[in-house]
């Protein structure tokens, strides 16, 4: 036995290192979903740090700037109260995004419990469960979002949760398929023989696995949260104004379309950071499908 | 087939059922009271009013009483007074849909028109230049904040350019056609009628174009997916080989093969194109539910915006159900599975 062979391995950093490379190295060849994450990350930068990269306040009104086009003063303009657009749109980026996020969080919530309740219980609790699920998914989700909402009166809590009322279904059928997969597998028998008690096992053996499907199909929904939001903020029933939000704004700045850039700066905002998540889920779905994988 | 057609109609009834149970809870699990939320502040000042309506619907009943008078109510057509038109909520829409099915027709046709080509020539180029474009511009298509865009298509062609008409379905001087289907194009033919049916053509050109951007991009996208999937298969290959010309190969033999996922997609985004008729009609002008649901989001209109809720739902599981039939229409395989 040699020297060299009596030298300690550094394996598990070699391994962590040659990961991270292989993630990297993922991304070298998806460079659509490179420039999806990197456009998503500089928005969470640019919404988290408001405050820093932007130093107008986002409500106060100056008439004396009012309507002004793009500028070094102002990059994104001033609106018909003189505020920066850009201020407001770093601001509004808030209010969208964490309420997308808010709605898509709670929608996954409800969907997953009831969908796992559904998947792992009796027959009628299940039958019970999946017909409530198929009678929500009947309605277009921003026409049930949009009754929901006037009935508790127009605000951007009472918008995330009219949205997410109507956006559970999908995530309770993934769930119970999913649930319903996972539960015929050896392990979960090993739990059940081992005395478990029913609610542990779903909970903390068969959720668990399920988890991961559920988080990327979370993640990818975001962007079409962020779309559904907007449009119930521009119809005046989620944020309202003068609070900065991207759909609000875009409605704002509809009275003033020859100054496009008081709408057309939050409207581009959400197209870009919608097409980030879009093309995400494209990628995601890409190399999950393995006969679009193998030709590629 | 026909015992098919049946089945899928009993199923109607469950869902009928369901429709009503969901609008029916939202209505009942409001925070504010439901009889001012539905006849107005106004109106429940006045004592006698509130009595006659708490009868009419019920409301001193338990609450599966208090539901099947609302679907017997429905079942007759009563779907409330409007608090902002104060007319009969059913009047209203009956008044109002038409001209969105119109809009949501003629945006579909154009999603169809521009969708299957596009799909079918980037899967042919896979990987082409062409393709990437496309890719890249139906991406854009279902990014696309609709209301935005809308706004812009109207300050740019209306304002600027001068290219189309304004708001509404007609010119302000011309009569809508005598009323048959509703639809102002087909009327028009009907009736013999071709400067209705140029100007409500020219109308509808602008807000349909619009609404379709999103299902042109869904559906070039499931379109270009599902023919990727068949154009490699032995079939195809055996009618090139017998010396089939590439434009018949992919018409002939893959398109039939490729386009039942995008049927059913089709009716799908139907449901999603009546949805987004809210913010089109809206923002054009159009006299259609759409915007009839928007005034009555603004003005707390609680009955108005319920009726649209039911009416949407169910003709998205009409539309739903007709895809289902047409199925049966273009597969040999799932008639044969049927007889």
């Amino acid at each position: 036995m040699s020297a060299a062979d009596m030298r300690p391995v550094p394996e598990p950093r070699t391994a962590l290192s040659r990961r991270i490379a292989g993630k990297l190295a993922v991304l070298r060849e998806h460079p659509a979903m490179a420039a999806s994450l990197m456009i998503i990350l500089a928005w969470c930068i640019l919404i988290a740090g408001a405050g820093i990269f932007a130093f107008a306040d986002p409500l106060r009104p100056d008439i004396m700037v009012r309507l002004k086009p793009p500028s070094l003063a102002h990059p994104f303009g001033t609106d018909q109260l003189g505020r920066d657009v850009f201020t407001r749109v770093l601001y509004g980026g808030r209010s969208t995004l964490v309420g997308a996020i808010a709605v898509v969080s709670a929608g996954a919530f409800i969907g997953t419990l009831l969908g796992a309740v559904a998947g792992f219980s009796r027959r009628w609790v299940d039958e019970l469960i999946m017909r409530i699920t198929d009678m929500v998914l009947s309605f277009p989700i921003i026409i049930l979002a949009m009754a929901i909402a006037a009935a508790l009166g127009a605000s951007l809590a009472h918008g995330v949760i009219a949205l997410a009322a109507a956006w559970w279904p999908q995530y309770a059928r993934v769930t119970r398929g999913l649930v319903l997969e996972l539960k015929s597998l050896d392990y979960v028998a090993a739990a059940h023989a081992a005395g478990r008690h029913p609610a542990g096992v779903l909970l903390w053996v068969i959720l668990p696995n399920a988890l991961p499907t559920l988080l990327v199909m979370a993640a990818v929904d975001i962007g079409r949260a962020i779309l559904n939001f907007a449009m119930l903020s521009f119809l005046g029933l989620g944020a309202r104004p003068p609070a900065p939000e991207w759909g609000a704004m875009v409605a704002e700045g509809a009275q003033v379309m020859d100054q496009w850039w008081v709408a057309t700066c939050p409207a581009l905002s959400v197209l870009t950071l919608v097409m980030a998540f879009n093309m995400i889920g494209d990628s995601i779905r890409d190399r999950m499908d393995p006969w679009l994988r193998q030709r590629r | 087939m026909w015992t098919f057609a049946l089945r899928r109609l009993l199923l109607l009834i469950p869902t009928l059922i369901g429709i009503t149970l969901v609008t029916f809870a939202v209505t009942r699990s409001i925070p504010t009271d439901p009889v001012i939320a539905t006849i107005g502040e106004q109106a429940a000042e006045h004592p006698e009013i509130v009595a006659v309506y708490r009868k009419t619907w019920g409301l001193d009943e338990p609450l599966p009483i208090q539901y099947l008078t609302y679907v017997r109510r429905l079942f007759i057509g009563d779907m409330g007074l409007s608090i902002f038109t104060h007319r009969p909520v059913v009047q209203d829409l009956a008044d109002y849909l038409p001209a969105t099915i119109e809009l949501a027709t003629v945006a579909i046709l154009i999603s169809i028109l521009f969708s299957l080509p596009l799909g079918i020539i980037a899967a042919r180029l896979r990987g082409g230049l062409l393709d990437i474009a496309i890719r890249a511009v139906t991406t854009i298509g279902v990014s696309m904040p609709i209301f935005w865009l809308a706004l812009a298509a109207i300050n740019v062609f209306y304002f600027h350019l001068r290219i189309v008409p304004g708001q509404g379905r007609l010119d302000s001087g011309l009569a809508p056609p005598p009323s048959v289907t509703g639809l102002y194009v087909i009327d028009g033919l009907l009736a013999g009628d071709l400067t209705v049916v140029a100007n409500a053509l020219s109308h509808i050109v602008l807000p349909a174009l619009v609404l379709a951007t999103w299902s042109i991009g869904l559906l070039t996208r499931i379109m270009r997916t599902s023919m990727l999937a068949v154009l490699h298969q032995d079939f195809l290959r055996t009618v090139r080989s017998k010396g089939g010309r590439e434009f018949y190969v992919l018409t002939r033999h893959a398109l039939g093969n490729a386009i039942l996922p995008v049927v059913t997609v089709m009716g799908l985004a139907f449901g999603d194109l009546l949805a987004g008729s809210v913010m089109t009609e809206t923002i054009f002008g159009w006299p259609g539910i759409g915007r009839y649901a928007y005034s009555a989001a603004a003005h707390a209109d609680f009955p108005a915006i319920m009726g649209v809720t039911i009416v949407v739902a169910l003709v998205y599981t009409i539309v739903n159900l007709a895809v289902d039939l047409f199925y049966a229409v273009i597969d040999p395989r799932i008639r044969a599975a049927m007889a």
